[in-house]
């Protein structure tokens, strides 16, 4: 069965389900109509079954329903963030052949598919790579590439992964998630969207901004059992102390799992948590692959044990760092815009290698470094080249070196070292890469240099360039 | 009875901007800079600090979804919390 034969079933079957927005809420019958009218209307916009289709908007009831219609008429989806820059979008849709588009701002042709998104033909014209036979739907990843790169899913890895994640989750029909990460990302993708409308579960949209004071209210007000949110988040519930209100912190007991993914919980804030009542429930999952482990939160430090299914082995990589090999069954099956690249990084026996060290102690994973130069901000994981490509683009920038630091409070943040003879407006580079790259991958913290410290080989030297940006927190105390 | 708007109510955010930001706006360029927080190199992650703090410190509840406006700059939030009658005495 295909995946949007399932879940249109499942609707049906959980017709008195919920999704609720800040606009109000919407039974998943409500959702199954809205989807039948967004389909007609994509089709008369000339969206067709070999049509892509970018969906790019934050969370809301509509989202779901769009996603519906995309799949109904055949085409392929491809979810994205919505905080991409418009350089990422533009060459996105040129890599990958993207015809069509839904999104909160409206392009020359674009018409509005319902009050927060409009739709509209893109102006991508020319050849483009094929797809997978079995792909039907695309999420993008950075950790590796220049600019995002498409994963192409099958029907049997989405439904896999949620299916693996009910299994080890026992999320049913009972359960309400409110969810805090986006929509396009795999968090909410692989353990609430499509689980939850599988299941007949609620689903609660965050707050667009989620400040740990909006989700404490959104909490109180509807008593989700389900919070899926990022790192952040707990870290700022954390520094409520004993000033949650005791309304809070009784809605925040009554959660019956805390899910949190892709960057490492602090010990303090897992402890806070723990001893609050709601012990943090760690994931680990990389988009290539899908969810690998689950940890309900009662074994401190470890992602878990691996999901039904799953196997994770560990493989030496050219650097000689013994790195994670995992096959799933949830796996994707190529990158649309990175021909041979995926294929690449698979072992003989199809597991794909990860850029994370780590080992299995007991059945469960301890993730250990990340290997080559993949930053991770907060869950959020990106290739310094994605950053460094922009920056070069600057004037008067020669070169420059992107690193992940640590801020005095250990928080991370993505620095650059740029070397260049002028004197430079760092708020006008700032400027120049928010017009390039979303948001979250614009550094924190910029310094210049007449030369980057190099070795006597050449190679720039990472360490020295963290410790010159480091001093910049020395000089600002 | 007049009331008093707090006179160190600029600073007191602008070292909440500094904090956030674990320095990278110090409290200087907070209080001076007429471009908004993104401009000046606040990243989205710390700008839910400093609105969490903002909550913490003056017991308000902010609705990005209605203020997000008011708070771009440290004089739009001195503004805002005035508005809420933060800082007076």
């Amino acid at each position: 069965m295909s995946l949007i034969s399932e879940l249109r079933a499942s609707l049906s079957a959980h017709s008195g389900a919920h999704i609720i927005d800040a606009k109000g809420v919407s039974s998943f019958a409500d959702i199954l109509e809205e989807s039948d009218r967004k389909a007609a209307a994509l089709k008369t916009s000339g969206v067709r079954r070999d049509s892509r289709l970018l969906i790019q908007t934050a969370n809301y009831s509509g989202y779901v329903s769009t996603l519906l219609a995309a799949l109904q008429v055949g085409s392929f989806p491809i979810l994205a963030d919505p905080s991409l820059g418009a350089q990422e979008v533009s060459t996105l849709v040129q890599q990958c052949g993207i015809d069509h588009a839904v999104m909160h701002s409206s392009g020359p042709s674009f018409v509005a598919l319902d009050e927060m998104a409009f739709h509209g033909a893109t102006e991508f014209a020319g050849q483009r790579p094929a797809l997978a036979p079995s792909s039907i739907l695309g999420r993008l990843t950075s950790g590796s590439t220049r600019s995002p790169a498409c994963i192409e899913y099958s029907d049997t890895a989405i439904l896999n992964a949620a299916r693996g994640w009910i299994a080890a989750s026992g999320l049913s029909s009972a359960d309400s998630s409110l969810c805090c990460a986006g929509l396009h990302n795999g968090l909410a993708f692989n353990t609430t969207l499509i689980p939850g409308l599988l299941q007949g579960s609620d689903l609660i949209f965050g707050p667009s901004v989620p400040t740990a004071g909006s989700v404490l209210r959104s909490i109180a007000a509807n008593s989700p059992t389900i919070l899926v949110a990022f790192p952040v988040i707990y870290e700022q519930i954390k520094e409520y102390g004993d000033r949650l209100s005791p309304h809070a912190l009784s809605a925040l007991r009554r959660l019956r799992l805390a899910l949190s993914s892709a960057a490492p919980i602090d010990g303090d804030v897992a402890n806070y948590m723990r001893n609050t009542g709601v012990p943090i429930a760690d994931y680990y999952g990389i988009a290539e692959t899908g969810p690998v482990t689950y940890n309900d939160g009662l074994v401190p430090g470890s992602q878990g044990l691996p999901l039904p299914t799953v196997e994770i082995t560990t493989v030496s990589d050219p650097a000689g760092d013994h790195v994670l090999a995992i096959h799933t069954r949830s796996m994707g099956t190529k990158y649309l815009n990175y021909p041979g690249r995926f294929e690449g990084s698979l072992t003989e026996k199809g597991a794909y290698v990860t850029s994370d060290t780590g080992t299995l102690n007991a059945g469960h994973l301890i993730l250990g470094r990340r290997t080559g130069a993949t930053l991770n901000i907060g869950g959020r994981k990106f290739s310094a080249e994605s950053i460094r490509a922009p920056l070069l683009n600057y004037p008067s920038i020669r070169d420059c070196h992107v690193v992940q630091l640590s801020t005095p409070t250990g928080r991370d943040c993505v620095g650059a070292l740029l070397e260049t003879d002028e004197v430079l407006d760092l708020n006008a580079v700032r400027e120049h890469i928010r017009s390039e790259v979303a948001a979250f991958k614009v550094p924190e913290v910029l310094a210049t240099a007449e030369a980057l410290p190099r070795s006597s080989s050449g190679k720039v030297k990472s360490s020295a360039v963290r410790d010159h940006l480091l001093s910049t927190f020395t000089s600002r105390a | 009875m007049t009331s008093h708007v707090e006179t160190d109510l600029p600073d007191t955010v602008a070292r909440l901007v500094a904090s956030a930001t674990d320095g990278t706006v110090p409290v200087e360029q907070a209080v001076r800079s007429d471009q908004s927080f993104a401009d000046i190199g606040m990243t989205s992650l710390s700008f839910i600090r400093l609105i969490d703090s903002l909550e913490i410190k003056y017991g308000i509840e902010i609705d990005l979804e209605r203020d997000l406006d008011s708070m771009r700059t440290v004089d739009l939030i001195v503004k805002y919390l005035e508005r809420h009658d933060v800082g007076r005495r």
